[in-house]
């Protein structure tokens, strides 16, 4: 059985092997990366903010206390300081090349990770849904098809696809419980 | 809850806004007198905002397998300097701890050529079927060990991902990263394990681990110090 996460954490000062550190990034490693790469769009610095992360994570393993967070909640509040720090040093930089404006003010930084991490986690519950259920909702919503257009284009009955649809539904409702996201 | 047993199955295409025009009136009707499919409607009704947050494009975006390795060296480089946690020894062992330093360096120094502050192993790989499918030389590092691994004839190719493992005497597995396979069956990595040369004579290359279950056994081989 594996240990818990907060059990890893408490093990981390005396850990010299790095097994427990290993451990915690094989299990948010790539949820953190999803997160920065989506609120950074770059995959460099989305690497750099998840090496940082981890780093802060050795380092502070002693402070950490399990009454106040979990440890991903832990996790993903340093990764948004880290990509906060990244967007300050980004509007310290002259403009783009690409025209494209760096966030300035910490409003703007707050509302924008905010969706980055809203994106993140529904992009995340899609990839979940098997992808049957993905392809009808991809149709329906994103292509903004019919449940008739999207029987005749795939060639599946309408009753399944209309059936299909509303499982998918479910299905997406239920990941999204678990991953505490309400409407 | 789902909806009730006829129109149940229209309540996530109605939700979508995925009916024909007269299908949609006919739910609405419905969903006025309904309270199952009223209480499903309720329960998905916020799934197309939410959907709205992202684009159909998107895609799970994920780490290098790069990065694994580079956290994990920096943790080793990390906590090689910082100090054990110091415990209270009795008075008459410091004095003696010291001269057993001294008496062991010296006698180091006479033996090992290069004041032996570095100490080197190699192995052949061997693969289950008794093929040679590599080496790997092993150097001390400040808190771990420097496995330089190169890699040939390689079972799965294309990018396909391996973990080094440190098999340490008491027979604790050590993981020292990740690397990639060429496309022509070659891998060639420098990792890092955080075991001391000595602690362990055993190397191991397996197929990556998938869900803390170590992957399938590739080759290994004794290190000869």
């Amino acid at each position: 059985m594996s240990s818990s996460d907060a059990i890893l954490v408490e093990r981390l000062p005396r850990d010299r092997s790095g097994d427990e550190l290993r451990e915690l990034y094989r299990r948010y490693a790539g949820e953190l990366f999803g997160f920065a790469s989506s609120a950074l769009g770059d995959r460099e610095q989305a690497e750099e903010v998840v090496q940082d992360v981890f780093a802060q994570l050795w380092r502070h393993a002693g402070e950490y206390d399990q009454r106040r967070a979990s440890v991903r909640t832990w996790l993903y509040a340093i990764a948004r300081n880290r990509i906060v720090d990244a967007h300050r040093r980004a509007a310290a930089r002259p403009k783009r090349a690409d025209g494209e404006e760096s966030l300035d003010n910490a409003a703007e930084i707050d509302a924008a990770l905010d969706q980055a991490v809203l994106r993140w986690q529904i992009t995340a519950a899609l990839a979940r849904l098997s992808p049957a259920h993905r392809e009808v909702i991809r149709l329906a919503h994103y292509g903004g098809l019919t449940m008739r257009e999207i029987a005749e284009r795939t060639g599946i009955p309408l009753g399944t696809v209309k059936s299909r649809t509303s499982y998918a539904l479910r299905s997406l409702r239920l990941i999204l419980d678990e991953m505490d996201i309400e409407p | 809850m789902t909806g009730c047993r006829d129109y149940g199955d229209l309540v996530g295409p109605y939700i979508l806004d995925a009916l024909e025009p007269g299908e949609t009136e006919e739910m609405n009707r419905h969903l006025a007198e309904c309270d199952r499919c009223a209480l499903e409607r309720r329960r998905l009704a916020g799934l197309p905002a939410l959907l709205d947050c992202a684009q159909a494009e998107d895609t799970i975006a994920t780490p290098s397998p790069q990065l694994e390795d580079a956290v994990l060296d920096r943790f080793v480089r990390e906590r090689a300097r910082t100090p054990r946690p110091r415990r209270a020894w009795p008075r008459v062992a410091i004095p003696a701890a010291a001269a057993a330093t001294v008496i062991l360096a010296v006698v180091l120094a006479l033996l090992l050529p290069g004041g032996g502050d570095r100490a080197y192993a190699r192995a052949e790989l061997w693969s289950t079927s008794g093929q040679v499918l590599g080496n790997a030389s092993v150097a001390e590092v400040e808190g771990g060990t420097r496995v330089r691994l190169r890699a040939h004839h390689l079972p799965i190719t294309s990018g396909a991902v391996y973990e080094l493992w440190c098999v340490r005497t008491d027979g604790r597995w050590i993981n020292g990263g990740s690397f990639h396979a060429r496309g022509d069956g070659t891998a060639a990595a420098q990792l890092t394990a955080a075991v001391r040369p000595g602690e362990y004579d055993v190397v191991v290359v397996t197929r990556r681990s998938v869900g803390g279950e170590r992957g399938a056994e590739v080759m290994r081989g004794k290190l000869s110090y």
